[in-house]
């Protein structure tokens, strides 16, 4: 059966950089690193418990030291930006000196009150789950401090819903589960350095990772496609040329007519010469003096469309020979 | 004992429906997409986060502090402080509760109480010592007699002269969401009745003469919830007993209300309030109302005089020539602070 852990994050949120990576890379750790909810008990029995028997204490976590099979609500990655005082924030006076970081704060982002089941294949006797079950109940957080948590120490019968995800080398399969992650968990037997070693130990000893820890391998956790993701059409060929404006601002109708002239005539100018030097009619960009266009029958036009975006498309409906060129312009009026 | 004290208001805006989020001109609004659990499953919505947890910590610690007065709010008298004095003409400069890192400030730690500096200061009141472990109760009880709101707000006294360099979580926290969101794209015009056109060298918009055109990007939502937790395990963790560790709850517990009743005017166009009707966090406890929170803060400061003592602030001496001097002998510092 093992022993199970629920992790709850009240606010839906799971904050935690991957060891090894940036803070600003904004890469999220999913699965929960078990090295860092080692420590994270071990941080709460120092702090919340410190009645607790060490030797209880330690030889509880120790026998959590395999790696554990999580099962894992639906979740999404996400991420927001600070510009954070440094510690010499202020430091001179007259408004200069404002020092201030940028970081970002990646997170996983999960419905309120979904759980985290984590299991560890062990059986713990009746004063080990005391004992975790009380470290469990007093864990603050896991991961940075926004990351609130609740953990409790679950009986036997508790079926935890969402997605398992063993250790890669548990899985007995075939199927290639491409790409894994790599998650930091301690090695065994468990030492108690690799519960306390501070980051800054472990780059003053020039150590890529801390001392008493492995990684394993574990599929990378599916990630739900968000509502709004929309699936591309197969399409033969393009009948569409749309810019894509990155900026949140959005063009002035005046601007929006010239970007779409723009591309209007990129477009005609790429047609082309896929085509021998035929052109999209009608133009009525063409300028005074230039050489006859071989009438291919194509007509472009350009519109603003209600998102902001600048639409030309093409259509193969022709211009009866003689007709006058109409004229392009936004068929829908701008959002300003 | 429950260990937190989680609490989720609901906010509208005070007037219409837009609110203008948090974001910087070239990265933008905190737009993410979050789970809601319907019958039929789960639904992703976009989500935008309205303040971060360190800008609503910037917000809960702003209630507490007169800017007018430079000083605590009448609620918050008895609590004491450092305060940071100019060696010059001893005029206010800053404080332990405006100060980013609070009693780990630049300016507190580059200061002199008595001709002592405040590095040796502190460093002797938390009991820091090279090969010595830390006494995180001994420290928490240090920080309570210097400025108990550190306790709350949390302290990273992240220096190298400082054995151990610790660090108090904060034990309030805080964010606001808004759900379900869609932006509301306007705009508008910065007018110049008097130079109507620019010519070629003069003053210009970058001056500030000149019509500028602007756009904007509000939000709307079909709801904002503000979510807070006080850690009360945490606070019960320093080992103050009571009726301290009551103490501090109930200034977490006042700031909130605080900053609910005083109007979430968070920026410009960004003024929300709550719906109404009492408030209460997710086991249904009450949050007291303004006239009961600042009734306890009173009972409870005149309580844990034994440990507060009379509550006045720790006036502190601040130089430049000091601060230089001290920049100049400090050692190198740890790597990833």
């Amino acid at each position: 059966m093992g022993t199970t852990l629920a992790l709850t994050f009240p606010w839906g949120r799971y904050h935690a950089t991957p060891w090894g990576r940036n803070v600003n890379e904004a890469a999220v750790e999913w699965p929960p690193s078990p090295w860092r909810l080692l420590r994270a008990l071990y941080a709460t029995w120092k702090t919340r418990a410190p009645d607790l028997e060490p030797e209880v204490v330690m030889t509880t976590l120790s026998m959590l030291a395999d790696p554990p099979v999580f099962v894992l609500p639906p979740w999404g990655a996400a991420h927001t930006r600070h510009f954070m005082p440094d510690l010499q924030h202020r430091l001179t006076l007259g408004g200069q000196g404002r020092n201030r970081d940028k970081a970002f704060d990646p997170f996983v982002v999960m419905e309120r009150g979904a759980e985290v089941a984590v299991t560890w294949p062990v059986e713990l006797d009746p004063e080990q789950r005391a004992l975790l079950g009380r470290l469990a109940e007093l864990l603050p957080y896991l991961g940075r401090a926004e990351s609130i948590c609740q953990a409790r120490l679950v009986d036997e019968g508790y079926v935890p819903t969402g997605t398992r995800c063993p250790p890669l080398d548990d899985l007995q399969d075939d199927v290639a589960h491409e790409p894994p992650v790599r998650v930091l968990v301690p090695s065994a037997p468990l030492e108690e350095t690799s519960l306390t070693t501070r980051t800054t130990d472990v780059r003053r000893r020039r150590l890529l990772d801390p001392p008493g820890t492995r990684w394993v391998e574990y599929p990378s956790p599916e990630q739900p496609a968000p509502e709004r993701q929309r699936m591309l059409r197969e399409v033969a060929a393009p009948t569409a040329v749309r810019w894509a404006i990155a900026s949140p601002a959005q063009p002035s109708l005046r601007a929006a007519v010239t970007m779409a002239e723009c591309l209007r005539r990129a477009c005609m100018s790429r047609y082309g010469r896929l085509h021998g030097g035929g052109c999209l009619r009608p133009c009525p960009a063409r300028t005074l003096g230039e050489p006859p266009y071989r009438d291919t029958g194509m007509r472009t036009t350009s519109r603003l469309t209600r998102t902001g975006t600048v639409c030309s498309t093409t259509s193969s409906s022709g211009c009866p020979p003689g007709s006058r060129p109409r004229r392009c312009g936004p068929s829908e009026p701008s959002t300003d | 004992m429950s260990t937190r004290q989680l609490i989720d208001i609901e906010l509208q805006p005070v007037t219409g429906s837009r609110f203008q989020p948090t974001g910087f001109p070239d990265i933008g609004p905190a737009l993410f997409q979050r789970p809601l659990r319907e019958d039929r499953g789960v639904r992703w919505v976009d989500a935008l986060l309205l303040e971060s947890a360190q800008s609503m910590a910037n917000h809960l610690e702003a209630v507490g502090w007169d800017r007018a007065e430079q000083r605590p709010v009448e609620a918050l008298a008895g609590l004491p402080y450092v305060r940071v004095v100019a060696a010059d003409d001893g005029r206010y400069l800053t404080s332990s509760r405006t100060e980013a890192h609070r009693l780990a400030s630049a300016f507190v730690k580059d200061a002199a109480l008595d001709g002592v500096e405040m590095r040796e200061v502190l460093k002797g009141r938390l009991g820091l010592h090279d090969d010595t472990p830390l006494a995180p109760r001994e420290i928490s009880r240090a920080v309570f007699q210097l400025d108990p709101l550190c306790l709350v707000h949390g302290v990273f006294f992240a220096d190298a002269a400082w054995p151990g360099q610790p660090k108090i979580a904060r034990a309030v926290t805080g964010f606001i969401e808004a759900l379900d969101v869609r932006p509301a794209i306007s705009g508008g015009v910065k007018r110049d009745d008097v130079r109507h056109a620019i010519a070629e060298g003069s003053a210009g918009a970058k001056e500030g003469y000149g019509s500028i055109p602007y756009h904007r990007t509000e939000y709307t939502a079909a709801s904002i919830v503000a979510s807070l937790s006080i850690d009360l395990a945490q606070i019960a963790s320093y080992g103050l007993g009571e009726p301290a560790s009551a103490l501090l709850a109930a200034i977490a517990r006042w700031e909130i209300r605080a900053l609910l009743d005083g109007g979430l005017r968070l920026r410009t166009a960004c003024d929300l309030a709550t719906l109404g009707g009492p408030l209460s966090d997710r086991d249904g406890v009450p949050l007291p109302e303004m006239p009961e929170a600042e009734g306890e803060l009173r009972r409870l400061i005149g309580e844990s005089r034994d440990l507060l003592g009379d509550g006045s602030p720790t006036e502190v001496v601040w130089s430049p020539r000091q601060a230089r001097s001290t920049a100049r002998e400090a050692p190198g510092g740890d790597e990833g602070t």
